[in-house]
């Protein structure tokens, strides 16, 4: 989904990032295998995941231990964090619009 | 044999819907979170074996309905599994931490392993990296794509 909307995102002045317990050798052949051309995170020890409290115990039923519940977050320009996505049913994603609607939201001064 | 011919068909209707919306509905971008059409399937197959078994062709051979009863044995587990695997309560998540994510926090300078090897700093690509002067949308995904 984020792949699908990139262009519009980096023209919204965007970069995506996207973190996961992968290992980097798994991403690079996710990125391969799927065309994926944003920036991949490998974060075994989940320490990105905490730091944002998005851990879910448990969840992790093909290696076991535990793993990040999806999540997305958009910083402004400076760094700060300006918004969030946090689907309560993974099934749930982010749709492009609402992106872009999040980014837009960002310039707005709060 | 047109009974088990009728109670297949439910048969394949049933897992059509299943191994299709993991093989490909699931993954699809706008299809993924709503399985309704998948539904419909299901109960249209799973009518169509029951049909098959409770009202069975003229002349049926005995045969013919016990196979079609196994059949719609099969729907329903078939069913079953779909249920079990597309009911909300299987997607159900943990909330986040609500202090963690207080609005105008920093990104944080923990440094994570790229796809491509190198090292990746939020806080540091921020400053003066490839994240300077961008907004940032940090995706946080279960991984075992």
């Amino acid at each position: 989904m984020l792949q699908l909307s990139l262009a519009a995102i980096e023209a919204e002045g965007g970069t995506v990032v996207v973190v996961s317990k992968d290992s980097p050798g798994e991403l690079a052949a996710l990125a391969k295998q799927e065309g994926i051309t944003f920036l991949l995170l490998s974060d075994p020890e989940l320490k990105l995941v905490d730091e944002f409290g998005l851990r879910h115990a448990g969840a992790d039923v093909h290696r076991g231990g535990d793993l990040a519940r999806p999540a997305i977050l958009f910083f402004d320009r400076a760094g700060h964090l300006g918004g969030t996505f946090l689907t309560e049913n993974w099934r749930k994603r982010l749709h492009g619009e609402v992106a872009l609607e999040q980014l837009r939201a960002l310039d707005v001064p709060r | 044999m047109k009974a088990t011919g009728r109670a297949l068909f439910g048969v394949a209707l049933c897992a059509l819907a299943t191994f299709g919306y993991f093989s490909w509905w699931a993954k699809n971008p706008g299809f993924g979170e709503h399985d309704l059409p998948l539904w419909v399937m299901q109960l249209v197959g799973l009518a169509v074996a029951t049909h098959a078994v409770l009202r069975p062709p003229a002349g049926a051979l005995r045969a013919d309905r016990f196979i079609a009863g196994l059949c719609l044995t099969l729907a329903a587990g078939v069913t079953g599994l779909f249920f079990l695997f597309t009911r909300d309560a299987t997607y159900a998540l943990p909330p986040a931490v609500a202090a963690k994510l207080v609005t105008g926090r920093s990104l944080p300078a923990i440094a994570c392993t790229a796809a491509d090897g190198s090292t990746f700093d939020l806080a540091e690509e921020q400053r003066s990296g490839r994240l300077a002067g961008r907004k940032v949308v940090l995706a946080f995904v279960r991984g075992f794509w």
